[in-house]
């Protein structure tokens, strides 16, 4: 595998700065200085996103709508799972086990967890409920939505991210014209630190 | 190749980076589409079969009715029996409805009915096997994607009472892995 360099420096300017209240003062300073940062695409990044197991289908990292090599779920008529669905059942609980995976490339343990925007898709947003969770649904969902619901994930591991679309509110699809998505992204965010406050 | 290089200018270098690939936090926003579907066009596929009502689509989702609105107002089911329709009203071809996995994993296909009590016990099963309850427990239909089989419908009515009303009862139906 390649090797890549992650050599930036930051922080020498503020603690010279601090002291520097006599003559020569200064407002501001701009002072280019080299550093390289290699950018790379979600499956070798710090921070992997690779498509799973179980429903990795649902996951574009090339072509489709996503060229660029960041990840991107589609459960539309752009991904192709094989039957020629084009999107989830209202009026059902629809269950993705292991959609994407999050990896922990750096070092030490990262607390993982994500945010996401429902979209009104055409209905009513409010009978959708979406849930991104650890592991097997059938199991006990365990989501990791929201700063609270973080998951720690050590050094060098993975976790498989599923998602649940509960849709049983919707009763009269027809009529409620269901056209967009309803889901439109999701955030995922890693730390050093557990931001629940728990260990 | 895919190799980009960033240029950012940030003071000296001092801060020692603590190992190779150790970051702090990252946050990172991505693209996410789920479309909700008809049951004609979802993911799991379903699609009333014929046209005399037993099977339709209503607004979007299977619903069944016995007897049909085309059928005589007056029949209906007789008590302490188990009834199998295998067809629609007013035709011979097999089959109420269809279920096609429209998905990307094989699954198990089976119904289930959550509450029982009083009311009609429905069913479905493979109208190319109509002895096997497909109740999950054991019995499924296995589906690979683009797969599907025709289904019929078994009521049973033993211990349910004469009304006028119509029973009104859910029936679940599970894909699963």
């Amino acid at each position: 595998m390649e090797r890549r360099k992650f050599v930036i420096g930051l922080g020498s300017l503020a603690a010279g700065g601090a002291a520097a209240t006599g003559t020569g003062a200064f407002t501001s300073v701009t002072a280019d200085r080299d550093a390289e940062i290699d950018l790379e695409d979600d499956a070798d990044a710090y921070l992997g996103l690779v498509a799973g197991n179980d429903n990795g289908w649902a996951v574009q990292t090339a072509g489709g709508s996503s060229a660029n090599g960041t990840m991107m779920i589609e459960m539309n008529g752009q991904s192709s799972p094989g039957g020629g669905g084009t999107g989830v059942s209202a009026n059902a609980i629809n269950v993705f086990d292991d959609v994407f995976r999050i990896q922990n490339q750096s070092n030490g343990q990262k607390y993982v967890w994500v945010e996401f925007t429902k979209s009104g898709g055409g209905g009513a947003t409010a009978d959708v409920d979406i849930d991104f969770y650890v592991g097997d649904h059938s199991a006990g969902p365990d989501s990791i939505v929201g700063s609270g619901e973080a998951a720690a994930v050590g050094e060098g591991n993975e976790i498989a991210v599923g998602i649940v679309v509960d849709t049983e509110d919707v009763q009269n699809y027809n009529n409620q014209g269901w056209t967009g998505h309803i889901l439109e992204d999701v955030t995922i965010h890693a730390e050093d630190t557990d931001p629940s406050g728990g260990t | 190749m895919r190799r980009r290089r960033l240029l950012a200018a940030l003071g000296a270098a001092a801060v020692a980076v603590p190992g190779s690939g150790a970051f702090t936090s990252v946050t990172a926003e991505r693209d996410a589409e789920v479309d909700l579907e008809n049951d004609a066009d979802a993911y799991l596929g379903l699609v009333d079969l014929g046209a005399g009502g037993r099977s339709e689509t209503d607004a979007g989702r299977l619903t069944f009715s016995f007897p049909s609105d085309s059928e005589p107002s007056q029949l209906g089911l007789g008590s302490d029996s188990i009834y199998r329709f295998e067809t629609d009203a007013g035709t011979t071809d097999p089959g109420l409805f269809e279920v096609t996995n429209q998905g990307a994993n094989t699954v198990e296909v089976y119904a289930s009915q959550t509450n029982t009590s009083g009311v009609p016990a429905i069913s479905i099963f493979d109208v190319a096997d109509p002895a096997t309850v497909l109740d999950g427990n054991p019995d499924s239909v296995t589906l690979a994607p683009g797969q599907s089989f025709e289904g019929g419908v078994r009521i049973d009515t033993h211990g349910v009472s004469i009304q006028n009303a119509p029973y009104e009862v859910t029936l679940t139906l599970h894909a699963e892995l």
